[in-house]
C-alpha cells in the first residue's frame, strides 16, 4: 500500500491502516523525540501526540514529501515545542515551589544515589550525561540534522526534505555540528575532570 | 592527559549507537488509542464552563493584573489631582487671588526699586 492510499484510509476513519501506521512508524518518532528531548517518558507522551497531531491533519498531507518525512517534521516540531515549554516553565519555577520539570528526571535520581549501579552503570551515566549536554548546546537546526543523521541513520537527502532545506545546507549543518559537539565536549571534560 | 581526553570525547560520540537503542513498546497503540478515548469522553464532557474551571490560574492571574493596572490609575488620577494636593477646604482659585493681591498691594505703596534693592 502506498503513503497515499494509506492516508486516504486513515481519512475515511479505518482504524486499521491507522493501526498500521502507528506500528510502522512508532519506533523511530519516539527515537526522534528521545534524541531532542533526553527522556524516554516525554518521548512517549510525544510520540502519542504526534500520532493525533497524524491523525487531525491527515487531510492536510498532499503526498508531495515522503509521509515518513511529513511525520518526521511533526515530531520534531513537537519535541522542540515541548523544549521550549519546559524551558519556559524552569524560567518561571521561581514562582513555584515545585521542582521545575515538575518530577525528578531519572539521572538526577542516580546522582543522589551513588549506590544505585555499578562501575559501568556509572560510566554509562556520565557518557550519556556528556553527549546529551553536548547536543543540548548546538544550535537548534545542526541539533535537529545531527540527530536525525546520527539516531535515526537518515541519508543527508531526506533530512533536506524534513527540514526543508537544500542538500548542501545539511551537509553544512553536519559540519558544523560536528566541530561543535568536539568543542563542547572538549569543554565539558575540561571543566568537569575527576 | 590530551589523548586521554580525545578518547573520552571518542567514546561519548560512539556511545550514541547505545543511546540509540529505544526497547519496543507492545502496548504504545492500545496506550495511544486509550488516551485518544480519554481526551474525545473529556472533549465531549467539558462545556465552556468546565473549560474556565479547568484554567482558573491564567484567567485569575489576567484578572488581578486588570485589577493592579486599573488601580494603578485610579490612584494616579487622585494623586495628580492639584485640588486633592492642596488643604482640604480651600479653593485653589482663592489661593491664588490672596497671592497675587498681597504681591501687588506691597509693590504699589512704595519705589520700585527700594523694594528690590533696599535689603
Amino acid at each position: 500500500m502506498t503513503d497515499r492510499e494509506l492516508v486516504r484510509r486513515i481519512i475515511d476513519s479505518d482504524q486499521a491502516a491507522f493501526k498500521e501506521l502507528v506500528e510502522k512508524h512508532q519506533l523511530f518518532v519516539i527515537r526522534t523525540c528521545y534524541a531532542l528531548v533526553h527522556d524516554m517518558e516525554d518521548a512517549q507522551d510525544l510520540a502519542q501526540e504526534v500520532f493525533i497531531e497524524v491523525l487531525k491533519s491527515a487531510a492536510g498531507f498532499r503526498g508531495k514529501s515522503k509521509l515518513s518525512s511529513w511525520i518526521y517534521r511533526i515530531a520534531v516540531n513537537k519535541s522542540l515545542n515541548h523544549l521550549k515549554t519546559c524551558r519556559r516553565r524552569e524560567a518561571f519555577s521561581f514562582f513555584s515551589f515545585q521542582d521545575a520539570g515538575g518530577k525528578m528526571k531519572k539521572d538526577q535520581i542516580a546522582d543522589r544515589n551513588p549506590y544505585a549501579g555499578g562501575d559501568a552503570v556509572m560510566e554509562e551515566e556520565e557518557l550519556k550525561r556528556a553527549l546529551h549536554t553536548a547536543i543540548d548546546g548546538l544550535p537548534v537546526n545542526q541539533k535537529i540534522a545531527f540527530t536525525l543523521h546520527k539516531y535515526e541513520e537518515l541519508p543527508y537527502k531526506d533530512i533536506a526534505e524534513v527540514m526543508n532545506v537544500s542538500l548542501s545546507s545539511v551537509e553544512s549543518l553536519m559540519h558544523r555540528a560536528r566541530l561543535n559537539l568536539k568543542k563542547r565536549l572538549n569543554y565539558y571534560y575540561h571543566t568537569n575532570r575527576r | 592527559m590530551e589523548e586521554n581526553k580525545q578518547d573520552r570525547i571518542q567514546k561519548t560520540l560512539d556511545f550514541i549507537e547505545k543511546d540509540r537503542i529505544i526497547p519496543e513498546d507492545p502496548w504504545f497503540y492500545s496506550r495511544l488509542m486509550a488516551r485518544m478515548k480519554g481526551e474525545t469522553e473529556q472533549v465531549r464532557k467539558v462545556g465552556l464552563l468546565g473549560v474556565i474551571r479547568l484554567r482558573p490560574r491564567p484567567i485569575l492571574a489576567v484578572i488581578v493584573v486588570m485589577i493592579g493596572i486599573t488601580g494603578g490609575i485610579g490612584l494616579g488620577k487622585i494623586i495628580s489631582n492639584p485640588e486633592n494636593s492642596i488643604e482640604q477646604g480651600t479653593p485653589v482659585f482663592s489661593i491664588e487671588q490672596d497671592a497675587t493681591t498681597a504681591f501687588f498691594s506691597e509693590i504699589s505703596g512704595a519705589n520700585y526699586e527700594q523694594i528690590l534693592f533696599m535689603k
